[in-house]
């Protein structure tokens, strides 16, 4: 009752002018940048990220809230439209949404893909007002034994979703442990890893790694792709009939509850619960022949379950602190950019500010379902425009976006710097996403390690000696194994769909 | 055999182990300004830079099988690929003499020319409309003291 009753006086923050134009902004920049092939959530947030400092924090994390959803509903349109997953979670997408385009109904599927995100969208709200109190009200009982335990065994989950090998993830991870630590010590004070260059005891900043990482290397990549802009197909009317939503809507409920219950799992990503939906439509449906011809059901499942999963990655997020994905990563960034420290206390100490940004979620998704559809068409114009004028966008924007972090010009170079390196990570199959997630929690981890020891008198037992900590550890070991198992399924399943491994999303 | 010798997971590996020793090194170097041997600054970099010797070393001894076959560009796209980063690079140097306006207008011209193909004429055009943009977005909106370089505009 009590969330309700803040819910409720955050959507009295939001409804004003101002706020209502931001969320507005957030969610069709979002959208702008995420139907631009290759670009997803991850660069959209990382790119833009700078241009919402000018915001009170509240403003910015609402417009940061709108762009992620946005750039999820821009990744569905290629992938429907031009049959490019932005990322690997639209891979089940493009089965039946390509089929179903070049079948002259790119607009059904446009339509019931929007329509499954929307329900997906406010159904992983209602899970997030409902659960994250609660799970920030437990977290509340952790110490930093129990914060060390749940964001380290977290990680190791997370290494095992990369899709990639397990060896090169967690030298990622430690690679990125190890770029985290760069800068002045948190407990002598002392710079580490400057080896006498000033520039280094400032540390690295994360967003210009991120921008350098997702944004610069996405263009290196479309450059090497020679990526040319697509003639898609025709998109008539973009309203679904009454067949459609009849057939759909079983599917967008089963894949809304698999995609959010699943996802809020740590090590069960978007990808994993995108294509166990599109594996379940197509078990549960009576022409199992159709799926991969042009099934809307094929749409309408596993893009109401990759939403979902994406609703169900904020309650981690913001209860405990821990993202699930690079893009919460980039958020939970963002965040702490603007003084907030995700987690239990976030609740007891901005609590308004929480409830304000919840609520604007849930008016971004229905401006995205309102104003998207119409607008297809123009999303659908913009994959024309030519790469060749979008990579130099692209390119200076993340340029500037880096320097104005923190106004230096050494961020600009860590930026093309990391652009280099993630074309080579990417082209070796070194997945990036560890690397991302641990220079974000690495502090973090950091810092309750050495005040758990601190508070036992240098005694390491004390991870396992205390209740919690050692239920979050057999906890852990239980979300390993299934993690472990689904991964496996999903890297096959990918491998047989586009005949190639992807890093998962 | 060669190929073997310097496949992608030995140069990878033997960059980890050298990460591994510097991350070792540092942590010998910040020991004595910690409390204790389990709390103080040098001991994450031990964690790090003992799992990275030990990971790098593994992967530095692992079988090679069919691992991803990477093509690196060759001929055209090599080019474009090279000239983009240098020009990126040389932009970070020329930004801070030339400052803002003159050093984004002749970069932007440049990539422009680069990766679109366009003729001179559009690509200086085009170029100075994103000058423009960029500026009005980051200067005027945002208020981002850009180096304004010798000539102060």
């Amino acid at each position: 009752m009590e969330s309700i009753l803040a819910l409720l006086n955050g959507f009295s923050e939001v409804i004003t002018p101002f706020n209502l134009l931001i969320v507005l902004l957030g969610s069709l920049l979002g959208t702008l940048v995420g139907v631009l092939p290759g670009l997803g959530p991850t660069s959209a947030i990382a790119i833009l990220l700078p241009v919402t400092t000018i915001l009170s924090p509240v403003q910015g994390l609402m417009m940061m809230a709108g762009i992620y959803y946005g750039a999820m509903y821009g990744g569905s349109t290629t992938a429907i439209l031009m049959n490019i997953p932005g990322e690997s979670s639209s891979v089940p997408t493009t089965l039946d949404g390509y089929p179903l385009a070049k079948q002259g109904r790119a607009g059904a599927a446009l339509g019931i893909a929007a329509i499954g995100s929307f329900i997906a969208g406010i159904i992983g709200l209602v899970g997030l007002v409902l659960f994250t109190p609660f799970l920030a009200d437990q977290a509340l009982k952790f110490g930093p034994p129990e914060y060390f335990t749940i964001m380290l065994l977290a990680l190791l989950v997370l290494f095992n979703l990369t899709g990639f090998s397990f060896k090169k993830s967690v030298i990622m991870g430690l690679f990125g442990f190890l770029f985290s630590m760069v800068g002045i010590g948190m407990t002598s004070g002392v710079p580490r890893f400057d080896f006498g260059f000033s520039f280094l005891s400032g540390g690295f900043e994360m967003v210009s790694i991120i921008i350098g990482l997702f944004a610069i290397t996405e263009v290196l990549k479309g450059l090497e792709e020679k990526r040319k802009s697509i003639q898609q197909v025709k998109i008539s009317g973009i309203y679904p009939n009454s067949q459609d939503l009849k057939q759909s809507k079983l599917s967008i409920l089963r894949g809304s509850l698999l995609g959010f219950f699943l996802g809020i799992l740590p090590g069960v990503s978007a990808t994993i619960t995108a294509f166990l939906s599109y594996d379940l439509e197509k078990k549960l449906s009576k022409h199992p022949e159709k799926f991969g011809k042009g099934a809307i059901e094929g749409v309408a499942g596993p893009e109401s379950a990759n939403n979902a999963t994406s609703s169900g990655g904020f309650i981690p997020l913001l209860a405990i602190g821990i993202p699930a994905s690079p893009p919460l990563a980039v958020l939970l960034a963002a965040l702490m950019i603007y003084g907030l420290t995700p987690g239990p206390m976030l609740f007891e100490q901005n609590s308004q500010v929480v409830w304000t940004v919840i609520a604007s979620m849930f008016i971004g998704n229905i401006i995205l379902l309102i104003l998207n559809l119409p607008l297809v068409g123009l999303w659908a114009k913009l994959t024309n425009v030519p790469f060749g004028i979008l990579a130099p966008i692209i390119l200076l924007i993340s340029i500037f976006g880096a320097f104005t972090v923190r106004n230096s010009m050494f961020d600009v170079v860590v930026a093309v710097i990391f652009g280099v390196l993630g074309y080579f990570f990417h082209k070796y199959q070194w997945p990036i996403i560890p690397f991302i997630l641990c220079i974000v929690l690495g502090p973090k981890i950091e810092r309750n390690f050495i005040q758990s020891l601190e508070m036992a008198a240098g005694n390491p037992l004390i991870f396992v000696q205390r209740p919690i900590s050692l239920i979050i550890l057999v906890t852990a070991v239980m979300i390993l194994i299934l993690s472990i198992i689904l991964v496996k399924r999903t890297k096959k399943r990918v491998l047989q769909e586009t005949g190639d491994q992807m890093e998962f999303s | 055999m060669t190929a073997k010798l310097i496949s992608e997971k030995k140069i990878g590996g033997f960059i980890t182990v050298l990460f591994g020793f510097l991350s070792l090194h540092e942590a010998k170097r910040l020991y004595p300004f910690s409390k204790n041997i389990l709390t103080g600054d040098h001991i994450f970099p031990v964690f790090i830079g003992v799992l990275l010797l030990l990971f790098g070393i593994s992967l530095l001894f692992e079988q090679i099988n069919e691992g991803p076959k990477a093509d690196i560009p060759k001929g055209e796209t090599r080019f474009i690929l090279i000239s983009c980063i240098s020009i990126l690079f040389i932009y970070c140097f020329f930004i801070t003499i030339l400052g803002y306006a003159c050093s984004t207008f002749i970069i932007s011209a440049f990539l422009l020319k680069v990766i679109g193909h366009y003729r001179w004429n559009f690509s200086l055009l085009l170029g100075g409309v994103l000058t423009a943009v960029i500026y009005f977005l980051f200067i005027v909106l945002l208020k981002t003291p850009l180096p304004s370089g010798y000539f102060t505009f």
